[in-house]
């Protein structure tokens, strides 16, 4: 006879309900816990009944069934969550690959767009449709630019969600304040189609303070390797386009807008380096429930 | 590039469930109910853990890697059926360490705004 069998009949009947009880929690957990909470549940209960007997068994039942339903509840949200936050950092990879290019896009002249148009169609013969051509040659170039913007700061605050565990407070600063300048970015975006000036303003200041913190958080990423590989990419990608403005602005200072164009699509580049990074990282976290 | 661990104030403040499973297991690896008999017995009967909050702490706390598996092995002082033993990692230690710390300069900021008089027993 197995030491189970042996055990009194109100033991017996407990480990019975309990095994039952079991069967709420995730597939995962329970594959990996429910014999050992089996094991340590059977152990109360004969510490239970040797301590006070059946009369003890009621107060033993009150606790568990307490447990049982607190934990079921927190692990069936976790297992959720663990889904929700995969999907989510793998959509912030997808925000930090595609954000750049929808933003390199719409940073073009309006006029280039207008003559790439007319030397594949041809220019528009009807007068309403020139008019047409020409709002959208404007419009759509904004809206792409404020799109990548916004994909991009989607992409930033997903790299703070999943890599704010693993930095030290410096790190951690860096990535909670190029999280918001993002979005204060997006917001001046939005707000400059007013036309006033100092919403534009706060548009380039937040792009630009984007790309200086999450040069903070290289710096603490090339110490602490929150990433699980180019630990270098965040710093060299926040420092890039601001550095190279900056020397621009010293030595060359001729006002000519193209300098920025090369130095702003190395850090885009950079950008979309960190959502390959976030990508590969959510197919980890997937892979973890 | 090996990766470097996290900070253990990273992980503060701590739950009580893995404060309590920290300490239980800083004199040396046990099993699950011994955990939970250790917990009882530290706070005196007021902490009482049910599998369920033990065995989510430590599936956290393995994937934090603040504990480890051991072995399994039945335990000489219980039935023959083998069960699974836990102990402190490093950080483990580390971070119930920062826990103490913080908590112990708690309670001098308690004592120096006289909430918690030296010698005076609090009663929960």
């Amino acid at each position: 006879m197995s030491p189970q069998t042996a055990d009194p009949l109100s033991i017996q009947v407990s480990r019975q309900i309990y095994g039952l009880l079991l069967k709420a929690y995730p597939a995962a957990f329970r594959g990996e816990y429910s014999r050992h909470m089996a094991q340590v549940f059977r152990d109360a209960c004969l510490h239970t009944h040797r301590q006070s007997g059946p009369a003890g068994f009621p107060a033993l039942w009150a606790l568990t069934l307490f447990d049982w339903l607190k934990t079921v509840i927190e692990e069936q949200l976790n297992r959720a969550t663990w889904m929700t936050r995969a999907k989510l950092t793998r959509l912030a990879g997808w925000g930090l690959i595609t954000g750049p290019i929808a933003l390199f896009t719409g940073l073009g002249d309006p006029t280039d767009y207008r003559r790439m148009y007319a030397a594949i169609f041809g220019p528009p013969a009807h007068l309403g449709w020139q008019e047409v051509y020409r709002f959208a040659s404007e419009t759509v170039p904004y809206a792409l630019a404020l799109m990548g913007m916004g994909l991009i700061s989607f992409g930033i605050v997903g790299l703070y969600l999943v890599y704010r565990g693993k930095v030290g407070r410096i790190g951690r600063l860096g990535l909670t304040l190029s999280a918001a300048s993002s979005v204060v970015s997006v917001i001046g975006g939005a707000c400059s189609l007013t036309g006033t000036e100092a919403w534009w303003m706060i548009f380039l200041t937040g792009f630009l303070l984007t790309f200086l913190f999450l040069a903070v958080f290289g710096t603490a990423a090339i110490h602490e390797n929150p990433l699980p590989r180019w630990n270098a990419l965040p710093l060299f990608t926040g420092l890039w386009f601001p550095g190279t403005v900056a020397l621009g602005l010293l030595l060359v200072n001729d006002g000519s807008p193209y300098f920025l164009v090369l130095p702003m699509a190395v850090s885009l580049l950079g950008l979309a380096g960190l959502g390959y990074v976030l990508q590969s990282d959510s197919s980890d976290l997937a892979s973890l429930r | 590039m090996s990766e470097t661990p996290p900070h253990p104030e990273s992980f503060l403040p701590l739950t009580p469930a893995v404060f309590h499973i920290l300490l239980a297991l800083a004199d040396g690896e046990k099993h699950g109910y011994a955990i939970m008999q250790e917990i009882e017995s530290i706070s005196h009967g007021q902490v009482k853990m049910g599998p369920g909050t033990l065995y989510g702490s430590i599936k956290r706390m393995l994937a934090a890697g603040l504990i480890e598996e051991a072995d399994e092995r039945p335990d000489p002082d219980m039935d023959d059926q083998r069960r699974r033993y836990y102990r402190l990692t490093g950080l483990g230690g580390s971070v119930v360490e920062a826990e103490s710390r913080r908590l112990a300069a708690l309670v001098t900021l308690a004592r120096s705004k006289e909430v918690l008089t030296v010698g005076l027993r609090v009663e929960s």
